[in-house]
């Protein structure tokens, strides 16, 4: 409590503050309010799904055959129990956990990829550059739907192989951007500047350009968050992602809609999960975009 | 002009090339072989079934009779659609998932445009958050759910559609509009942007000066204007349709490519697989070289011989 008080005491009273870009940022963030209420909704799934066994009333793959199809609001099963009499509020928290992890680690695999072929490609030599863009070319022209369900068929039903296949044909835009970002940077003075006093290539692009770009690389990370939550709820939907009884979204909607019209809830609630998840992503990322580059208007998600 | 066109389509070899051998050799790696979907085999006629179809030789060999039979224009036979070749398989569902897209794209088109077209004249306003709005939950609600969702409405409760199929007229309205919601909402929003920019030039007010009606000033001169990132949208966005109606053809019981990639990946149906995925991957190229012509078309001051950065 001490230390709070003081610290506000100092920023109260420290002259002028110089503003950061990051700081400066967040201020205009926080004007935006679909953004923040997107956060908001974005952190309660987080917490959510990272004490799934906490919060939700029960396991996901309980059965319990004496209650199956309870309508919304039956006590102890808040939002009703599906054909298996599996509690839907506990599946839905459970699900949380797939949606979001599968579309996280599918994303760390495209920074991982994209970032350094993008960065190799821009900074290179011509031969390089070529060698690499061409390879992007033909991944680029590769149907990403096609190429997961041929990836997943090779691999086998498994949740851990969705993020891999996700990831490993998605890259091609982050690699592009960075290549293009990279290009563009190489001609501004302070990149010269480095080169001049001998800076090694690798550290002028690590410690120089990298930096620069990193608010493009976030907007393009968090626009294309909602994209992989839609691929993965389609994939288990036709049946080819997260494998029975485990409570993706899209399984759920797939498993719901046999009684779809005598319980439209089954496919109602997942559905809406689906939604409001790829909703508040979506705000966060145009709001990011705004905020990082105020000039530049934004044209929204591209593909 | 010409010279960038041939060297676009002679860029195109390569690639189609790769993809053929990417998706040639992952299948080969999936587990299984396309008989064992059937009643157990003997060994033996399981032999000849390989030995028929060539199945039985090493890899590389069969990727150069695979390519050998691409120069000839032979796509090979279909293995779960006994009888036919893969062309006359995929001609038939090219044709209905073209028609599909096709249709979805025009409606997207006529939709998205004028919506955004009115969000960036009321910028701000009502108007523009109201429709701003409901692109951003088009975007967001996955097709699978509003599918079922236009099912529930239009063909259980009201009756007035029929659910699903393919032929008649009526069938095709709820899988269009399924198909359509999420490029529509895309195209509404870039719209918005790309007016939201040319609104301030210098022309506009000109053109608003010497007293030109709203609607000419609207339409002639900045919707002209605007269009640029428009149509470098549409590319992808026609590729996306064509290729992203596996979903939509799933629960609409469409006889389309979509619904018959997937059958041909769970039956190991491997010239059925490799076709469609070369005809994708050639739709998609297609799709994106017509789009960079008519960049170049429409601004001259896009340099064709630039290509895309």
């Amino acid at each position: 409590m001490k230390a709070q008080t003081t610290t506000i005491h100092r920023s109260a009273t420290r002259a002028p503050q110089s503003r950061t870009f990051w700081g400066d940022a967040w201020c205009r963030l926080r004007r935006n309010h679909a953004t923040m209420l997107g956060l908001v909704a974005i952190l309660l799934v987080v917490v959510l799904a990272s004490c799934a066994e906490r919060c939700a009333p029960s396991p996901y793959d309980l059965q319990d055959m004496s209650a199956t199809l309870q309508p919304i609001g039956t006590p102890g099963h808040l939002l009703g129990t599906d054909q298996l009499g599996r509690d839907l509020l506990s599946r839905l928290i459970y699900g949380a956990r797939i949606s979001l992890g599968v579309s996280t680690l599918a994303q760390l695999l495209v920074l991982l990829i994209g970032i350094p072929i993008g960065l190799i490609a821009g900074s290179g030599g011509r031969w390089r550059d070529d060698i690499l863009m061409r390879g992007t070319d033909i991944i680029y022209a590769f149907p990403d739907l096609l190429f997961v369900i041929v990836m997943l068929s090779v691999l086998g039903r498994n949740v851990f192989y969705v993020p891999m296949a996700m990831g490993l044909i998605s890259w091609t835009t982050l690699a592009r951007l960075v290549r293009a970002q990279v290009l563009s940077l190489r001609t501004c003075d302070f990149v010269l500047a480095a080169e001049v006093i001998g800076v090694p290539t690798w550290q002028i692009v690590l410690r120089h350009i990298l930096p620069h770009m990193l608010a493009p690389i976030i907007v393009t990370v968090t626009l294309g968050m909602p994209q992989f939550i839609l691929l993965e709820a389609t994939l288990s939907f036709i049946g080819i992602g997260a494998p029975p009884p485990m409570p993706s979204w899209g399984l759920m909607v797939n498993e719901g809609f046999t009684a779809i019209f005598s319980y439209p809830h089954l496919v109602v609630i997942p559905g809406s999960a689906i939604a409001i998840t790829t909703l508040s992503c979506t705000f966060v990322g145009d709001g990011l975009c705004d905020a990082l580059d105020p000039r530049q208007e934004h044209l929204g998600m591209d593909r | 002009m010409s010279h960038y066109l041939f060297r676009r389509l002679l860029e195109l070899i390569p690639v189609l090339l790769f993809v053929t051998l990417i998706t040639f050799t992952l299948m080969h790696l999936a587990p299984g072989d396309p008989w064992d979907r059937q009643r157990t085999l003997p060994p033996t006629v399981r032999a000849n079934l390989n030995a028929y179809y060539a199945l039985d030789q090493p890899l590389p060999v069969q990727f150069g009779r695979y390519l050998l039979g691409l120069l000839r224009g032979d796509l090979g036979v279909s293995f779960s659609n006994p009888g036919y070749s893969v062309q006359e398989v995929l001609g038939r569902g090219i044709a209905v998932t073209m028609h599909l897209g096709l249709l979805a794209g025009t409606a997207a088109v006529v939709t998205g445009v004028p919506l955004g077209v009115l969000a960036a004249l009321r910028q701000n306003r009502p108007a523009d958050y109201l429709s701003m709005l409901v692109a951003i939950i088009g975007y967001t609600t996955p097709s699978f759910v509003l599918g079922l969702f236009l099912i529930v409405i239009f063909a259980v409760e009201l009756r007035w559609l029929p659910p699903g199929g393919w032929g008649r007229p009526a069938q095709v309205v709820l899988p269009v509009i399924t198909l359509a919601t999420a490029p529509t909402a895309i195209l509404a929003r870039y719209t918005r942007a790309s007016m939201l920019d040319v609104r301030d030039h210098d022309f506009v007010r000109t053109a608003h000066a010497k007293g030109l009606r709203e609607y000419v000033v609207i339409t002639r001169h900045m919707l002209r204007n605007a269009l640029g990132p428009i149509i470098t949208v549409l590319g992808p966005m026609m590729a996306a349709l064509v290729t992203g109606s596996f979903v939509v053809e799933q629960i609409f019981r469409i006889p389309g490519i979509g619904r018959l990639y997937v059958s041909a990946i769970f039956a190991r149906d491997y010239p059925l697989i490799m076709g469609t995925t070369l005809l994708y991957a050639t739709i998609v190229a297609v799709f994106n070289l017509v789009v960079d012509l008519l960049a170049v078309a429409l601004d001259p001051r896009v340099d064709a011989t630039q290509g895309r950065v």
